[in-house]
């Protein structure tokens, strides 16, 4: 009877154990299992920007945008308008066999568009956020503000200036004018918030920007306005950084002795510009224990290595506007009145500032011919050039292009060349509106 | 808060585990004995390692190497005994035992080829046996592999059809791509989950050694493979669960497959058994160039490694106690100059009865692994690519003076690895138990790397150094309630829960420019820069199963599982996975004819999972720097729906065992489709966000048929002759890709396109390429698969006199190709690549006009696109030659003593126009989305001898 009783409490017993284990387990199990609510450190999620703490790295993303865009277009437009030739390293950092030639295929060039969409993109986000986050009293005080439009505004000239078409946010292909317009819209903003917090330099840099821009879109009473308000020893320009590979200037980095040696002067036309005139603006130079490229270049096998030395450094900045470029948009506005003369004395201004001999142009041709040169002497390097050549060729404006820049020499230019960037397979296959 | 978080998760567990103790009943005194012997019933010859159980008791024992077993402490009474072994058809008797009883058994185990009766682990349920379970099993036990195994990758490869370990490279620490039925993902890891003793490890490879800033190949281009840690000697057996059809209660990271290592237990034996491995090896590079340049002109840096292996180990026990314990010391030089490695590992595991219905059971490891590289592959200030490149190389010379500056690199990585894992075994009723799982496994790397003042390419120093961390933790609670309704009818019904958190961390440092020579640390660069990264995530899920067993010969399992996890959009709830398969053993119905041997025909469904990573569902910005300033990079666009990609697959088979079990056939069908796949969909560059977001938009099939045949085509008293043959096929396709435009996965040649295979290989073709004259393009041509669609495994073994064996092991990989990046690479330069020997004769001798449309397309530098270096990648390998001879020594009674010599990789036959290389080489290592050649070396040939003693 008592083992009979002693075995019913223990049943119970074992009853409540099991009851009570299942329970536990149970509890453990939910608590354990339930909770999938996990914030990572590390990349920004995107409410933190609505504060106002973030409207600084806001804007300064607009620069590092610009200026990676600037590096990179710069140096393949460099490239295939031959101010610098291929001397080595033909995929990382190098230059590829086609833009040797002169070519910039859509399945080659998805890098220079996204970069340079990135950063005109994340200008017009920026504007956008910051006036949404900030107070109207902030915004109107607000350098960051006209800051923002500034870079906007190169940014859109950026991608003016290189790119064959047009796109935005997701639309369709339009005429790149569409780029330059919004460009001139962005400096404009820029002048006026920069005008109305006395920022002196960003409104001359707005101003500068614009009259390059309105120039490009032939509007050459509004260019030369801009430009004759911008002093002669005027520059704005994007700095770059040593801190990373990433930050530093791109065309310097692709010629310097370490890593690559990527690309070389040999030539081009500045090569032998530079050793009959030795003007500071384009100045290269040699290196007796590193003759040669870092890398055969195609069939010509390992080419002499004659490294630029217009950046000297990392951490050159690659200039955006100056009064020199102002000087020159003035001379070609004047080569269009048909005075050339006129434009010939601004143009030799220049030479004469920098201690070269002048030009001496016989004629109106001669003096298109000398405005391209000097054109391409003082905006060498700073991603000018191939929007000049796509200008002058769509206009059919006279005056001869050196051999060199228009032919090639021992590794000739394709009759096809580009003169602009095509949109890229990138956007082509992405982008449902093309 | 995250470290409270897991305390308060670790002290839950425990508080349940320990009062799951404290509310049982404790142990009664036992007073009788059953010992006895296990034989092979056609051999006679004792079997060690055999289990003996008594299911009533949840007891047992093994038997030791004489094939003897022993149990005591058993209260008088009535049970079954189940004895069984691997490769064995389960026995069992039915016993009474009276008090002070010492029961002497003789029990004799047939062999069972095709393992109806062999127990396996198919999923979070505990285990069944093979003839309970609708889907394929592969099954690998250690001890059957006659060749010496110097990682867990050489283990596996060619053992199981459908599985498919593809080699990277020939350098020190190389991890290879594991593949289980082709990809079922196109953006997240294809490496199958691993557990081991039950403990989830690990399973992508370790972080490559590579500065964090700059070009990411600076380096060896090799990764470390998790897996590897696990030493070879320490392993009893491995099971593979192959598609989501079996793999569905491990729910959503489970689609790529699971893989099951079972390490050593001890066994209660009368005393310690003692086991002593020495290995002594080389190993070399076969030629991989042309006849002219069979090396490619590296000749001068390869050398012939020497490898060495000593492992000891220890089991034994008693009734309350088992124990296996082990240590393992290797080293080796690898093929290039710099390569070196060495690994030393320790294992202890335990099985202790704390009671008459508690079991422990506790695994534990560590490795210490350190590799050192030479630098290599696509790398321009390495070893290999400067080679390779002659004249045309980053320093203008091929003087062997000059490239052996890049020897100066110093790679070193210390991967250090501890793996904790205890199981709680409590049976709570005679047919109620449950299992409680804790795992932990520490997987930690210190990457370093030093290029010094005067480096070329470097020439003021550069260092990085980098700590990483990777720990899962899981918690895995599994409760099984065996219903037997009738002797007819019974179900078992399975329930749980698992929950897994990863954690990864890094911490990197930078350095340039140094003062001058010698060994600096990080703060004596100019510059130095820092980086930090943690991530967490965490896996829950709950699952329930049920299997309706009907005369033990028709089978219905039914099961599903319910998955959260963090890394899952905030829009997306939780994720079902539901599972049913059926087994039936034909050969067990009253009309079939012993004679005919056995047939189980199987089929199965089911579904699992493949997560997001950490950040994939949120809109994030990159906080990127502007010089000294911070600045905000759109980088995610983010996507509040994103969820797990789903494998739905359904596979039906047989098993049969014919000829007196001489031939033995397993034939699979397999059919697998991802739904909601997760895509790296393009983004439009014109809106912003440049990065690819995850989106489970595609729609991706894999099928094919895996054929597993052994046949004893000679048997005679002192020889046998056994063929083996595995085949299997795989067929994949991007069905749909969701209105996303075609990418590609590695930004070469590797494409996601609609229609075709995952991934493609996509370039355009030449079309006349042997014809005289100008290339024909076809644009955007689809030339195949990337990864191989037929792979046939053929074995044979001799089994001679004297207990002498003799096996071989070739293996056939084709339908697939590969890119060559390190051919384009030195022809686009100009180098005289000797593939094309033939096109510079012709234009030294100004025959340009005689070329081929292929040679003015590889040969002449302005013409050379990637696309002319695509490649059929089919090729056939020797993987591997073994002769064991046992050795007439016996250092104890039972004791067993085995010298085999081995050999790998020895040939290996190409596809004809796969002009160099070797279609094993892989750009940065087992981590590639997809394969193609950097400028790497092939896997190494290698000779082993090897001497076991078992005393």
């Amino acid at each position: 009877m008592k083992n009979k009783n002693r075995n019913s409490v223990f049943a119970r017993l074992s009853g409540i154990r099991t009851l009570l284990f299942i329970s536990i387990f149970g509890a453990s199990l939910l608590a354990v299992s339930c909770d999938f609510e996990v914030t990572n450190p590390g990349p920004v999620q995107d409410q933190f920007l609505d504060e106002p703490e973030a409207a600084e790295a806001i804007v300064n993303g607009i620069a590092r945008n610009l200026a990676d865009a600037l590096s990179w277009i710069g140096y393949r437009s460099g490239a295939v308008s031959r101010e610098i030739h291929p001397s080595g390293s033909t995929f990382s950092f190098g230059i590829s066999p086609r833009a040797q030639v002169g070519l910039l295929p859509e399945d080659e060039t998805d890098v220079y568009w996204d970069f340079g969409q990135r950063a005109r993109w994340s200008g017009d986000h920026a504007i956008e956020r910051l006036q949404e986050t900030l107070s109207e009293e902030a915004i109107n005080e607000s350098e960051l503000i006209a800051q923002a439009y500034l870079w906007q505004g190169y940014s859109y000239r950026l991608m003016g200036e290189n790119f064959c078409q047009a796109v935005l946010d997701g639309g369709s292909a339009e005429s790149y004018t569409a780029f330059l317009d919004r460009a001139e819209i962005a400096f404009t903003n820029a002048l006026n918030q920069a005008e109305s917090i006395d920022e002196t330099q960003l409104a001359l840099a707005a101003t500068a920007g614009r009259a390059s821009v309105r120039r490009y879109l032939g509007d050459w009473n509004g260019a030369v306005s801009d430009a004759e308000q911008i002093p002669e020893d005027f520059s704005y320009g994007m700095p770059y950084n040593q801190v990373e590979q990433d930050q530093r200037n791109r065309i310097f980095e692709a010629s310097a002795d370490n890593p690559y040696r990527a690309h070389t002067v040999w030539q081009t036309y500045y090569e032998e510009y530079y050793e009959e005139y030795e003007d500071p603006r384009t100045p290269w130079g040699l290196d007796e224990d590193r003759p040669v490229g870092d890398a055969a270049v195609g069939d010509l096998g390992n080419v002499p290595w004659f490294f630029q030395l217009k950046y000297e450094g990392p951490t050159d900045p690659i200039e955006l506007s100056s009064g020199q470029e102002m000087i020159l948009i003035r001379a070609e506005a004047e080569l269009v009145e048909g005075n050339w003369q006129v434009a010939m004395g601004l143009i030799n201004s220049l030479r004469t500032e920098v201690g070269v001999e002048e030009w001496d142009a016989n004629n109106e041709e001669e003096a298109w011919t000398f405005l391209k040169r000097e054109r391409g002497i003082e905006l060498w390097l700073e991603a000018r050039r191939l929007g000049d050549l796509r200008l002058w060729d769509e206009n059919n404006i006279p005056g001869d292009l050196h051999p060199l820049e228009e032919f090639g020499g021992e590794l000739p230019l394709n009759p096809d060349r580009d003169l602009c960037f095509p949109i890229p397979e990138s956007e082509l296959e992405t982008n449902p509106n093309l | 808060m995250g470290n409270r978080l897991l305390s308060t998760r670790i002290l839950l567990f425990t508080v349940t585990v320990f009062l799951s103790i404290f509310t049982t009943g404790l142990v009664t005194a036992q007073t009788a004995t059953i010992q006895g012997i296990i034989i092979d019933s056609e051999t006679g010859e004792t079997l060690p390692s055999a289990n003996v159980f008594i299911e009533e008791l949840q007891r047992g024992a093994s038997t030791d190497v004489e094939g003897r077993f022993e149990i005591t402490n058993i209260d008088p009474g009535s049970y079954t005994i189940t004895f069984n072994f691997i490769g064995y058809r389960a026995t069992t008797r039915e016993i009474d035992l009276s008090s002070d009883e010492v029961l002497e058994l003789e029990v004799e185990l047939s062999p069972d080829r095709i393992g109806l009766d062999q127990v396996v682990v198919t999923g979070q349920a505990g285990t069944a046996r093979q003839r309970e379970v609708g889907s394929s099993v592969g099954s690998i036990q250690a001890d059957d592999i006659i060749a010496s195994s110097s990682n867990v990758e050489n283990l596996i490869q060619g053992q199981v059809a459908g599985v498919n370990i593809l080699q990277t490279s020939g350098s020190s620490g190389a991890g290879g791509q594991i593949r289980i039925r082709g990809n079922v993902s196109v953006s997240m890891s294809n490496q199958p989950l691993i557990y081991l003793d039950g403990i989830r490890l690990r399973s992508d490879p370790f972080p490559e050694n590579v500065p964090p800033v700059g070009f990411q190949g600076r380096g060896a281009n090799v990764q470390a493979t998790p897996i590897n840690d696990i030493v070879p000697a320490d392993i009893e057996n491995v099971e593979i669960i192959k598609g989501a059809a079996a793999t569905t209660l491990y729910g959503s990271e489970a689609a790529a497959g699971v893989i099951q290592i079972f390490t050593k237990m001890g066994s209660n034996s009368d005393r310690p058994v003692w086991h002593a491995e020495v290995e002594q090896g080389a190993n070399w590079l076969r030629p991989f160039g042309t006849d002219d340049e069979p090396y490619l002109f590296l000749d001068p840096w390869l050398r012939a490694g020497h490898n060495q292996r000593y492992s000891l180990s220890v089991r034994g026990g008693d009734d309350d106690l088992q124990y296996f314990v082990s240590g393992n010391v290797a080293d080796g030089n690898g093929v290039l100059p710099n390569d070196e490695e060495n690994k030393y590992a320790i294992r202890a595991n335990f099985r202790s009865r704390l009671s008459s219905k508690l079991l422990l059971r506790v695994s534990s490891g560590y490795t210490s692994h350190n590799i050192q590289n030479t630098a290599s592959g696509n790398n321009a200030q390495g070893l290999t690519l400067n080679a390779y490149r002659q004249e045309q190389n980053y320093i203008g010379s091929a003087a062997k003076e000059d490239i052996d500056q890049f020897l100066d690199y110093d790679i070193n990585t210390e991967n250090d690895r501890f793996i904790l894992g205890g199981t709680l075994m409590y049976q709570q009723l005679e047919n109620l138990d449950h299992e409680f799982t804790v795992g932990f496994d520490y997987a930690a790397s210190d990457l370093y790397q030093f290029r010094p003042v005067g480096y070329p390419g470097a020439s003021q120093g550069i260092r990085a150094s980098q700590n990483w961390k990777f720990t899962t933790l899981t918690l895995d609670y599994t409760g099984i309630y065996n219903w037997r309704v009738n002797p007819d009818l019974r179900f078992n019904f399975a329930w749980g829960g698992e929950t897994v958190e990863t954690n990864e961390m890094s911490v990197t440092g930078h350095a340039e420019e140094f003062p001058g020579p010698g060994e600096p640390t990080l703060n004596s660069g100019a510059r130095t820069l820092g980086f930090e990264d943690r991530v967490r995530i965490i896996t829950g899920g709950v699952f329930g199963q049920t299997m309706i067993d009907y005369k033990d010969k028709y089978f219905l399992t039914l099961g599903l599982r319910v998955d959260g996890n963090s890394a899952f959009g905030e829009d997306l709830g939780l994720q079902p996975y539901p599972k049913a398969s059926l087994s039936y053993v034909l050969s067990d119905e009253s009309f079939w004819n012993d004679s005919w041997g056995s047939l189980r025909l199987r089929a199965a469904y089911g579904h699992a999972g493949r997560a997001p990573g950490a950040f994939d569902a949120v809109r994030t910005w990159s906080p990127v720097g502007w010089g000294e300033r911070v600045a905000y990079r759109a980088s995610n666009i983010g996507n509040p729906d994103l969820g797990p990609e789903r494998t739905k697959e359904t596979e039906f088979g047989l098993d049969l065992s014919t000829f007196n079990d001489r031939l033995n056939l397993d034939f699979t069908y397999y059919y697998q489709r991802t739904t909601d796949a997760l895509f790296n969909v393009r983004q439009v560059p014109s809106l912003g966000f440049l990065s690819s977001q995850l989106e489970n938009v595609g729609e991706l099939e894999n099928k094919g048929i895996e054929i597993s045949a052994d046949a004893t085509v000679l048997q005679k008293e002192n020889f046998a002759w056994i063929l083996g043959l595995s085949l299997s096929t795989n067929q994949s396709a991007v069905l749909d890709l969701g209105g996303a435009s075609n990418f590609s996965l590695d930004g070469n040649h590797g494409w996601i396109v609609e229609g075709e295979p995952v991934p493609a290989i996509r370039g355009d073709r030449i079309t006349n390429p042997d014809e005289v004259g100008e290339p024909v393009i076809e644009k955007d041509h689809v030339y195949g698969p990337n990864e191989p669609t037929h792979i046939v495994s053929l074995r044979t073994t001799f089994e001679l006199p004297y207990n002498i064996t003799l096996s071989a092991r070739g293996e056939f990989q084709g339908g697939h190709y590969i890119y060559d990046g390190a051919s384009l690479n030195t022809l686009a330069r100009g180098v005289r690549f000797p593939t094309c020997n033939d096109a510079f004769e012709l234009l030294d001798s100004d025959q340009a006009n005689q070329l081929t449309a292929l040679q003015r397309s590889r040969c002449v530098p302005t013409n050379v696109l990637s696309d002319w270096f695509i490649y059929p990648a089919d090729f056939f390998k020797v993987r591997e030659v073994s002769l064991r001879v046992p050795i007439p020594v016996r250092l104890s009674s039972g004791g067993v003593s085995t010298f085999t010599l081995s050999a790998r990789n020895i040939l290996t036959w190409k596809n004809s126009d796969f002009p160099v290389f070797d279609p094993e080489i892989t750009w940065s290592g087992a981590g590639d989305a997809t394969r193609e050649i950097g400028e790497h070396i092939p896997p190494a040939a290698s000779v082993t001898g090897t001497l076991k003693i078992t005393f």
